[in-house]
């Protein structure tokens, strides 16, 4: 019976597939840095990477359209950045200060939010994430206000006060960063494979069927906003832990829309895409901000582009034309046999 | 008494403002029968069903389901208690495949043990089973790995039904099983659904009347958002209001 079951499923293409994507990850993780100017360029990649790992989470895997990943992202970065300025907190207990920060905030943005379906849904994270916004900026005295939170350190990673390694060094911060990417990839693919993953899908392609066979698809979509808000929530603790500063920027509306434009531009529904999508994002700013001031309506037509033209975003496209390839590769060899 | 009856509903109501679209209505649904709801247009069938799954609140009344009123219950709490239900317009997981769609129906009736996501689905075997088995029954083991929305629209019919016995329920619902399919699918769906009711009791709604009469074997007849007569398909047949309502109308 168990042998004829693991026949007829396909679990075992699945693994491998999930196995390439993973030495994929690696790859990018490995060469980016070799590739790239600097390693700060490349520590913002994965953050950003990261952040909009976490809204395709909500995006791409549940259908909800959240204005609030700018929320999460802002109060991480204050909370680990005031946590490591007055109380003195190392690196791994301002990330889960971070990490807490964004998922308790996700979790009431959520539960309030999700109250609604379609469109009032999208206009009650737009309206919780101006809220956020000027609560850090009327909090001048914790948040620095306009000018920003200064002077914002970078801690070692010690072990019961030892120092072990110092992250003063962006090469030294890039790995520590890169570690931390791949630990949050593999636990988001092992969360998509979970009964909870699968059922966030059956919400994305039919909340109506998914309650009718038994799923309250309330608390799935609570708990997947808990879980998007503290990666979130990292993400820009390691932010503020790279620029050495919080911006107010940093909780902007304008940073939900940059993480929720990386994640639809890398393709939403693959999380390798959001690595896509952040890496071209931040690369294409980066090198169109120093041929043009205007650069941001270079960037407005590129992701004109990339929406018409690519559906399923760059992930999409890339796929597209490799199954394209593998085809033509395919009739090229049928047409050969057929001469042989 | 209780025990009889699977399903029993009291006096049952749902009102929109002043206009009663279920008026009072008493049904009792035998453990083990196919029993089946008719009734012209608007007669109330869909808003009882809505009611019975849990889709509509009732506004007055009591539902009985095995010994337990469960008037207040939401729809997905509905599915632990042992009821499911299927669509009278297709309602799949579209770009799922079909086993997937099994699989998640099989896997809801976990309720917030779905929740877990540190797990792979695969520590649930039992859902896969079940989707393996409910394959086999629609005979659609072929198609497993197909997109529910590349089926055929027949293809979608049974699978919309077959969904609805992975949760491995007592009551099953079937909103109009047949609507929109083709004449050739029709009998497919006929022994389907005789083929559950062997196994299960099942609550039907259905406008095909040879279907409604070789299969059912109670029948309420519905009018005005009351029962206008019940019995057996003989009784309904020969019953000179049902003529008039029903029958009549369509003659």
């Amino acid at each position: 019976m168990a042998e004829q079951l693991s026949q007829t499923q396909p679990l075992p293409f699945a693994k491998t597939q999930s196995r390439g994507m993973l030495y994929l990850v690696i790859a990018v993780l490995v060469g980016l840095p070799l590739v790239l100017p600097s390693a700060t360029l490349a520590c913002e990649i994965l953050i950003f990477a990261m952040a909009a790992l976490a809204c395709n989470l909500l995006l791409g895997y549940t259908g909800l359209l959240s204005f609030g990943q700018g929320i999460f992202f802002g109060a991480g970065a204050y909370c680990a950045a005031l946590a490591m300025i007055h109380l003195q907190l190392g690196l791994f207990s301002a990330l889960l200060c971070a990490a807490g920060a964004g998922g308790l905030l996700a979790l009431v943005v959520g539960a309030l939010a999700i109250r609604r379906t379609g469109i009032y849904f999208v206009m009650l994270t737009l309206a919780f994430s101006q809220m956020a916004y000027f609560v850090a900026y009327t909090l001048s005295g914790w948040t620095g206000g306009d000018n920003g939170l200064l002077d914002v350190p970078r801690p070692e990673i010690s072990l019961a006060g030892h120092t072990l390694v110092s992250l003063a060094d962006s090469r030294h911060f890039y790995a520590f960063v890169a570690v931390l990417f791949l630990l949050i990839f593999m636990a988001a693919r092992r969360v998509i494979a979970s009964p909870f993953g699968s059922t966030l899908m059956a919400i994305r392609e039919n909340e109506t069927r998914a309650a009718a066979i038994g799923y309250d698809t309330r608390h799935f979509k609570i708990l997947v906003f808990v879980l998007s808000g503290a990666v979130t929530g990292i993400a820009g603790a390691l932010y503020a832990m790279l620029l050495h500063f919080v911006p107010l920027s940093n909780i902007d509306l304008q940073m939900s829309e940059n993480i929720l434009i990386m994640t639809i531009v890398g393709g939403t529904g693959s999380l390798f895409g959001s690595l896509l999508g952040a890496g071209s994002i931040v690369l294409l700013g980066d090198f169109l901000s120093d041929l043009w001031p205007r650069w941001l309506m270079l960037l407005g037509v590129i992701l004109i582009l990339v929406v018409v033209f690519m559906r399923g975003g760059l992930w999409g496209g890339l796929a597209a034309l490799g199954k394209r390839l593998g085809h033509r590769d395919k009739a090229v060899a049928a047409a050969k046999e057929e001469v042989l | 008494m209780s025990e009889e009856y699977l399903l029993r509903t009291e006096n049952l109501e749902l009102a929109y403002g002043a206009f009663k679209a279920v008026n009072g209505v008493d049904l009792k649904v035998r453990a083990g029968t196919i029993h089946t709801i008719i009734g012209p247009n608007g007669a109330g069938k869909t808003s009882l069903f809505h009611c019975l799954t849990g889709e509509r609140q009732a506004t007055g009344g009591a539902i009985h389901f095995a010994g337990r009123n469960i008037l207040g219950k939401p729809a997905h709490g509905r599915v632990g208690l042992g009821m499911a239900r299927s669509f009278q317009l297709t309602s799949l997981f579209q770009n799922l495949s079909v086993r997937e769609n099994l699989r998640l129906a099989a896997q809801g009736r976990d309720g917030s043990k779905a929740l877990n996501f540190w797990r792979s689905v695969d520590s649930r075997r039992e859902h896969w089973d079940m989707a393996e088995q409910v394959l086999e029954r629609l005979k659609l083991s072929a198609r497993a790995d197909t997109l529910a929305g590349e089926l055929s629209h027949g293809q979608q019919r049974v699978l919309e039904v077959g969904m609805s016995i992975c949760s491995r329920p007592r009551l099953l619902m079937l909103d109009e099983p047949t609507s929109g399919m083709g004449i050739d699918d029709i009998p497919l769906m006929t022994q389907l659904i005789s083929d559950l009711g062997r196994d299960h009791t099942v609550l039907l709604i259905e406008h095909n009347m040879s279907i409604v009469m070789s299969i059912s074997e109670r029948i309420t007849v519905m009018s005005h958002g009351q029962i206008l007569v019940e019995g057996t398909p003989e009784f309904v047949r020969a019953d000179e209001r049902v003529r008039r309502a029903y029958l009549g109308e369509a003659a």
